[in-house]
């Protein structure tokens, strides 16, 4: 199985390669638009990322990581705003020795339009598959959408609020299938320097499974996560940075096949970045 | 242009680290090591030298030697405690290994077996060949170390240049007045090889081993790996048939029992409801052989 991501990784390297060829197209301006900007504008990014991580709550490890985005990036009109960190990303943990992959995902499709004008808009998280032994889950399917507000938004700052829906199913320990649904409430707040030298963002979560079963506190999820994120080499097509990331996730689902509900991880990160 | 090539350049390293590869150590060896000691034996205990005895044979102590990566320091460390090693590595390749019905510990909490458990043992052809493979190949060197006033039998300690390095101390070979078995050596063995994975242990609560940072959060860790690989044995070895004997005796299995629960009721903070439950309510980590042989259903 593990060969099979291989060359799956092996192919995704190979598209963002030849993805990277000049740009042909070119914004096209709009008569009358809004006084300083041409619209539609786009950027299109992919993305390498490579890392270090510890984990600690559930499990107690120290991890390499990987993340290929392909497809990310921003089209925006003057009345919507697309956006997307990545249409399709590949993620993978390893041990320290790499004879084994702790993590490995899919993730194809998660996208967010905006409506500007209403501050409002509509998330797609995309389908994730994919296997965590850290975390002791099998055939990981997710999928869900969310509904944004966005409080505010300049260049440089934005926070948005979010109601969403996800579906998940997985296994545990090889068990039966587990089927979710969960309903959740986000805060999250992203700033980027006018340079686009640094950026960052902090997101707090609050979930639950109210189809599970009564609903307490006890049954009540959260997370947390915040990262900076600085471009080292900062060029116009081309970027080198380094990153860190912290979050925490408390999920009392684990609680019942016990295991430790809580999940900490924090990591170091660099990645190789192609934009046009 | 430039900038692809260096995108394509890193992602070929990452794809070459990515892509190690494991050594297959355990045919190399599995002929001339493929035997059970008797069982119930109680030869493991201290000698009146005070060296255990060993009861390798010599044409697997000399295959075994060849691939284990012992160093120079164990010229010094006192006679048999290079074989208690040595031995250890053949009880993991001969015991036989199978997982119980619904990967179920002591009985009860189906599903409870990690799921990195179930990928280690399960990687090659047997258990036994996937689990000696992956050890043996995340140890890059077994040092010795006499033990002065600390309290360790072995440790695992990972490398800047990511070599493995297994140091066993003198405890390791002649745990005072306790029987010990092979196998048991062995689960000590399997254990270390689980932080070779990344996983160290967390901090225990404060009425176990003084709150030190020698406790698992779960069952995945090193703790539960000995529970896993000691459940799996008794599966596969405690029953009787009317062919043959079983390679384990009672007093093997009260062993194993009290092993499992120890580090069940201890060293692991979190277990399936069901499982914690009969733990702490059976005073399993004292109960007798009998009362694990009903426990398991075995057939004796």
């Amino acid at each position: 199985m593990k060969y099979y991501f291989h060359a799956a990784l092996a192919v995704l390297c190979l598209a963002t390669i030849m993805g990277s060829s000049p740009a042909k197209a070119e914004p096209t301006p709009i008569a009358g638009s809004e006084k300083d900007q041409i619209f539609p504008t786009y950027h299109i990014n992919s993305d390498v990322e490579g890392g270090f991580q510890v984990t600690y709550g559930y499990c107690p490890c120290l991890r390499w990581t990987i993340k290929v985005d392909l497809g990310g990036g921003d089209f925006e009109t003057r009345d919507f705003l697309f956006s997307t960190d990545a249409l399709f990303r590949y993620a993978q943990t390893e041990t320290p020795r790499m004879y084994n992959s702790a993590s490995h995902s899919f993730r194809i499709g998660a996208i967010e339009a905006l409506i500007k004008g209403a501050h409002v808009g509509l998330a797609f998280d995309g389908v994730t598959v994919g296997e965590d032994l850290d975390r002791s889950y099998s055939d990981i399917m997710a999928t869900g959408f969310e509904f944004l507000v966005s409080i505010f938004r300049t260049n440089s700052l934005s926070l948005t609020a979010r109601s969403g829906y996800e579906y998940e199913q997985l296994r545990v320990n090889a068990g039966p299938e587990n089927k979710r649904n969960i309903l959740s409430e986000t805060i999250a707040f992203k700033w980027k320097s006018k340079t686009n030298r640094f950026n960052g963002a902090i997101n707090a979560t609050i979930f639950a499974d109210p189809f599970a079963g009564p609903l307490g506190t006890d049954e009540l999820g959260y997370k947390g996560s915040a990262n900076v994120h600085a471009n080292i080499v900062n060029l116009k097509n081309f970027t080198l940075g380094a990153a860190f990331q912290t979050s925490y996730e408390h999920d009392p689902f684990r609680g019942a096949f016990g295991l430790n509900p809580n999940i900490a991880v924090a990591g170091i990160y660099f990645d190789v970045g192609l934009q046009k | 242009m430039k900038s692809a090539n260096l995108l394509a350049l890193s992602m070929l390293i990452l794809l070459a680290i990515n892509g190690c590869s494991t050594q297959d150590y355990y045919t190399q060896v599995v002929t001339p090591c493929n035997y059970l000691q008797a069982p119930g034996t109680y030869t493991s205990k201290l000698t009146a030298a005070g060296a255990p005895a060993a009861q390798i044979r010599p044409d697997c102590k000399t295959a075994l030697e060849k691939i284990l990566p012992f160093d120079s320091s164990w010229v010094t460390a006192p006679d048999g405690a290079k074989d208690k090693v040595t031995e250890a590595f053949q009880a993991i390749l001969a015991y036989s290994l199978a997982l119980p019905p619904q990967d179920m510990i002591l009985n009860v909490a189906p599903y409870s077996i990690p799921l990195w458990h179930l990928t280690l043992f399960q990687s090659e052809e047997t258990p036994q060949k996937s689990i000696f493979n992956h050890i043996v190949n995340l140890v890059q060197t077994i040092t010795y170390s006499a033990v002065v006033g600390a309290n360790f039998t072995a440790q695992y300690t990972p490398k800047v240049d990511l070599g493995g390095l297994l140091t066993i101390s003198s405890l390791f070979a002649s745990q005072d007045g306790e029987y010990t078995g092979s196998f048991v050596r062995a689960a000590t063995i399997i254990h270390e090889a689980r932080h070779g994975d990344g996983y160290f242990h967390s901090q225990c609560p404060p009425d176990v081993a003084n709150g030190i940072f020698e406790c698992d959060p779960e069952l995945a860790g090193p703790y539960g790996i000995e529970v896993t690989y000691y459940q799996m044995l008794l599966q596969a070895n405690g029953n009787k048939t009317a062919i043959a004997p079983s390679p384990l005796s009672d007093i093997d299995i009260g062993q194993i029992g009290t092993n499992m629960c120890a580090n069940l009721q201890q060293m692991i903070q979190l277990e399936p409801e069901d499982l914690a439950t009969l733990v702490t309510t059976s005073g399993c980590q004292g109960q007798s052989a009998a009362w694990f042989i009903k426990q398991e259903n075995l057939q004796r």
